[in-house]
């Protein structure tokens, strides 16, 4: 989307990780409602960004269709980049991998359930953006090996 | 000169998040029943045909149906949201139309990206208004 008015990424991405303090030192180090309110965040955002990324696309025909949109135009838009891996059980589960996801770069290795507020953003934004196509979800992530995490999509209602 | 009579953005509920309609000299009616009515009727043809199309996968859903005096054109997103405008029966050409309800979807996601504007309610953007004014006059 050209635009004459745009932020380097990097003050993007300190903005990130000062949600994340802001989140904690709001809830009291409670690390789930942090999670909580950045997911929600994420949510609007999501919901509005995908408006704009989706603008000239033509009207989706299917479920996959619109998760492997969300893989490749959408994650470049918001991620830099599409994902690497998409995996599905035909049984409303998505299994997406981004073997480097953006977010992550500069975060320093932590223990695996410390990245939930760091990944918490983009499940949220993520969630939006496929409730705005109508498909209404739940959106965790897992990072085993940061940067690589893979995000697991449940749609609400099975949808093949 | 064809001229825009109406201009609707519905939500996926149905329930209106901006309408606004012109008399034939272009200004500005508030309450014109005659093309709600029109616009309402609309509705079930977009989803009619939205639901139909398996080969067309375009957002524009072309001239919904003529009454004596009107056309309806109709546009779906991909969010759901609809937008319907009525025109008066003149040569309005496919591509004209198909120009304004992308520029009109393109101002309503900008309009979207306000975060105290949240999906679903009504819009009260003067911006937004302001752009769909001279979009309206400019056809």
């Amino acid at each position: 989307m050209p635009s004459g008015r745009q932020v380097a990424e990097s003050v993007f991405e300190l903005l990130l990780v000062e949600l994340v303090c802001t989140a904690r030192a709001q809830h009291g180090d409670d690390a789930d409602k942090a999670v909580q309110s950045l997911t929600t965040l994420g949510n609007s955002v999501g919901s509005r960004l995908v408006e704009k990324v989706a603008l000239d696309r033509a009207r989706f025909v299917s479920t996959l269709d619109i998760v492997k949109f969300v893989c490749k135009e959408l994650w470049n838009e918001a991620f830099g980049k599409q994902v690497d891996n998409l995996r599905t059980n035909h049984r409303g589960v998505f299994v997406l991998i981004d073997n480097k996801f953006r977010y992550l770069r500069h975060i320093s290795p932590l223990d695996a359930r410390s990245y939930a507020v760091y990944t918490a953003f983009a499940c949220g934004l993520i969630a939006g953006a496929l409730g705005a196509l109508g498909l209404p979800c739940q959106v965790t992530a897992e990072v085993t090996a940061c940067p690589a995490t893979t995000f697991t999509v449940k749609l609400e209602e099975a949808k093949a | 000169p064809e001229m825009i009579r109406s201009v609707s953005i519905i939500a996926e509920n149905n329930s209106p998040l901006y309408t606004r309609s012109y008399s034939e000299d272009g200004v500005q009616v508030d309450n014109d029943t005659q093309m709600l009515y029109i616009t309402h009727a609309a509705l079930d043809i977009v989803e009619e045909r939205a639901a139909g199309t398996a080969a067309g996968t375009d957002m524009y859903l072309g001239l919904l149906y003529p009454t004596d005096s009107f056309q309806v054109f109709g546009y779906l997103t991909n969010t759901k949201v609809k937008f319907v405008v009525v025109t008066d029966d003149a040569d309005v050409k496919d591509a004209e139309v198909k120009g304004l309800f992308r520029r009109m979807h393109a101002l309503f996601a900008d309009a979207l990206c306000n975060p105290f504007y949240k999906r679903g309610e009504p819009l009260h953007s003067r911006r937004f208004e302001h752009a769909v004014s001279k979009l309206v006059s400019a056809f």
